[in-house]
């Protein structure tokens, strides 16, 4: 049984964590904190949820926490972002290497400074090494399905890996649109609830020793498992999604491909600003441009095949990144550049970077990238949004804003 | 590129119940079959800074995912903001702007078009009309919370969404005040006045 709600990205995820049962959530609840822990502080003072709330000094402590319980078995939720984010990273490593199933929602927000509070995905992107699952929501209604089938995937035998569900800041943690949402009876048949759990634990009954000193001679084989963890949650996380479209009647995709088979040109990326391509996608089409795209959820473990098969015979892939990485190029164009490189006659690879620090992307955006993309003797990386001196934006060696200081 | 989503966009201060008109406009929708999205804009700011929310309604699922729009319909809560903010940027050129204020529309208008007290309106064809809910918010609720005097308004000009539908979620969301708050948008619905002078039903 489903009911229609009309909610927020916050509090989407809130509810469906609520409807996990988790039995301890830990959070530093100042900014860059977002609604989603207001909203379960309330459920759990209304004992709506039967959990510990760990209200704790900085998002350093609030992850230790969450390691802290997962290591005897509780079912944990932790939220943050931007910075907040940062403060935990060192954490997230302790939490993957322990192999604890911990869920995340992260509203994507920008690192300052300059100082911004505004969506793009640096935040989690820089933290794609450290081990932990990725999944990125298109709408309020991803946010919903993807916290619950985060908790199955990273609580599966195969994976015991942590897990962040991402979506942008404001554009879908603020806003409101309709919410299919399950039964909790539902929810229980899907994820059963915590309890029993075959992960080794803290048990004073059986003492056993965790995250002891590991030599050189056995360290690789320690993080080829991991790794190998990692790349497996693919098949797991495709089996949850069948799961849990037997009970909504919506299939999450690992990739989501709108008019791709038959595109000369397919655009690839992150996050809400899809849903914004796939409008202009139609557009498009109605003025006679073959072109599609591909909308990656799992971004973490990167899906590789499902990737290379949704882009069917593509000329052109124009990779969308709303992330930099200084020096290089977007963080998803590089996975898009290692994925087709062996695949005969490759694609051309274009890279975007648009949208930083909640810059609007919309279908002006879109096809500004489609017309660059077509430019002669074209770089590889463009600043679609960025302006320099030919706009009249002077490049300055001094951080102060000309004639202000 | 066009974009054919009918979009409004509520401006006001931080604090007169933007972020609740938003929610509640989409609630409307949705409880009428409709698609819905709300969007409010923020700043690092404070209770009386602007304060926007842009509200999608439409009849298949709705795809734009930024607040930025180009709205059909922009309603302004507070008669001032757009002294220090250009609220009435992207307007549709034949969009329909609801102002709160006593004031006769025909003068409302004038003013906006001058440019003479803040940002200018530059949409050519837009129908302005007036609505003043300040008025009836202090006389209904006893505050100036203008909210739900012009989403009432916003019935009486706009199809996407029911007066019937706006009184069945001011009625779930607002509890005892729930009676007042219906009150309020049926009168704001009521006296809304247009430029041109042809008898308004209902």
């Amino acid at each position: 049984m489903t009911r229609t709600m009309f909610w927020n990205g916050n509090m989407a995820a809130a509810q469906a964590t609520r409807q996990a049962r988790v039995q301890v959530i830990a959070a530093y609840p100042i900014t860059p904190q977002t609604h989603t822990v207001e909203y379960l502080s309330r459920f759990v003072a209304d004992g709506e949820l039967d959990a510990r709330m760990i209200k704790v000094e900085s998002e350093h402590s609030a992850l230790s926490a969450c390691c802290g319980a997962s290591s005897v078995g509780a079912r944990t939720f932790t939220a943050s972002c931007s910075q907040g984010l940062q403060l935990m990273s060192e954490v997230m490593y302790f939490a993957s290497g322990m192999r604890f199933p911990i869920v995340m929602a992260i509203a994507n927000r920008t690192l300052s400074v300059p100082v911004n509070i505004w969506a793009d995905h640096q935040d989690a992107l820089v933290n794609r090494d450290s081990g932990w699952l990725q999944l990125f929501a298109g709408s309020v209604q991803d946010v919903y399905d993807l916290v619950l089938a985060a908790y199955r995937v990273a609580e599966d035998e195969r994976v015991h890996l942590p897990a962040l569900v991402c979506y942008d800041g404001f554009i879908l943690s603020h806003a409101s649109e309709a919410v299919t949402v399950l039964s909790q009876e539902d929810v229980d048949a899907f994820l059963p609830p915590p309890g029993g759990t075959d992960r080794p634990i803290l048990d004073v009954e059986r003492p056993q020793q965790f995250g002891e000193v590991l030599l050189p001679d056995f360290y690789p084989d320690c993080e080829y498992k991991k790794h190998t963890a990692m790349n497996g949650a693919l098949d797991v996380m495709d089996a949850a999604f069948d799961d849990l479209a037997s009970l909504t009647g919506r299939r999450q995709q690992l990739v989501k491909a709108h008019r791709a088979a038959d595109a000369d040109t397919v655009f690839v990326g992150l996050g809400s600003m899809m849903r914004t391509v796939r409008h202009t996608v139609d557009v498009l089409r109605n003025d006679g441009e073959r072109v599609g795209l591909v909308e990656i959820c799992a971004f973490r473990p990167f899906p590789e095949d499902a990737l290379r098969r949704a882009l069917g015979n593509a000329k052109t892939v124009i990779v969308l990144d709303r992330d930099i990485g200084y020096g290089s190029a977007g963080m998803v164009y590089s996975d898009m550049t290692r994925t087709l490189y062996a695949v005969a006659d490759r694609p051309r690879l274009v890279n975007c970077i648009i949208g930083l620090g909640g810059k609007d992307i919309t279908p002006d955006t879109i096809t500004k990238c489609l017309r660059l993309s077509r430019e002669k003797g074209g770089k590889s990386v463009y600043w679609p949004d960025a302006r320099g001196p030919a706009e009249g934006i002077p490049y300055t060696n001094r951080l102060a804003i000309p004639g202000r200081i | 590129m066009s974009v054919l989503v009918p979009e409004v966009r509520l401006a006001g201060r931080g604090g007169q119940g933007v972020v609740t008109a938003g929610e509640l406009l989409g609630r409307a929708a949705i409880g009428e079959g409709r698609f819905a999205q709300a969007i409010p804009a923020f700043g690092p700011e404070r209770r009386g800074a602007l304060a926007t929310c842009t509200v999608r309604v439409s009849d298949g699922e709705i795809l734009l995912k930024f607040a930025a729009a180009a709205p059909d319909v922009l309603v302004v809560l507070d008669p001032t903001i757009w002294h220090v903010a250009n609220v009435t940027a992207g307007m549709a050129a034949d969009g329909i702007l609801i102002f709160n204020s006593p004031r006769a529309p025909e003068d409302v208008e004038e003013e906006l078009r001058s440019g003479r007290r803040g940002y200018r309106l530059a949409a050519t064809n837009a129908q302005v009309m007036t609505v003043d809910a300040t008025g009836i918010a202090l006389e209904v609720l006893g505050r100036p919370i203008t909210n739900t005097a012009l989403l009432g308004a916003l019935t009486g000009a706009w199809e996407m969404v029911t007066f019937e539908a706006l009184e069945r979620v001011i009625r779930e969301h607002f509890g005892k005040n729930a009676e007042a708050n219906v009150q309020a948008a049926r009168a704001g619905r009521e006296q809304l006045r247009r430029v041109t002078a042809i008898a308004q039903g209902g």
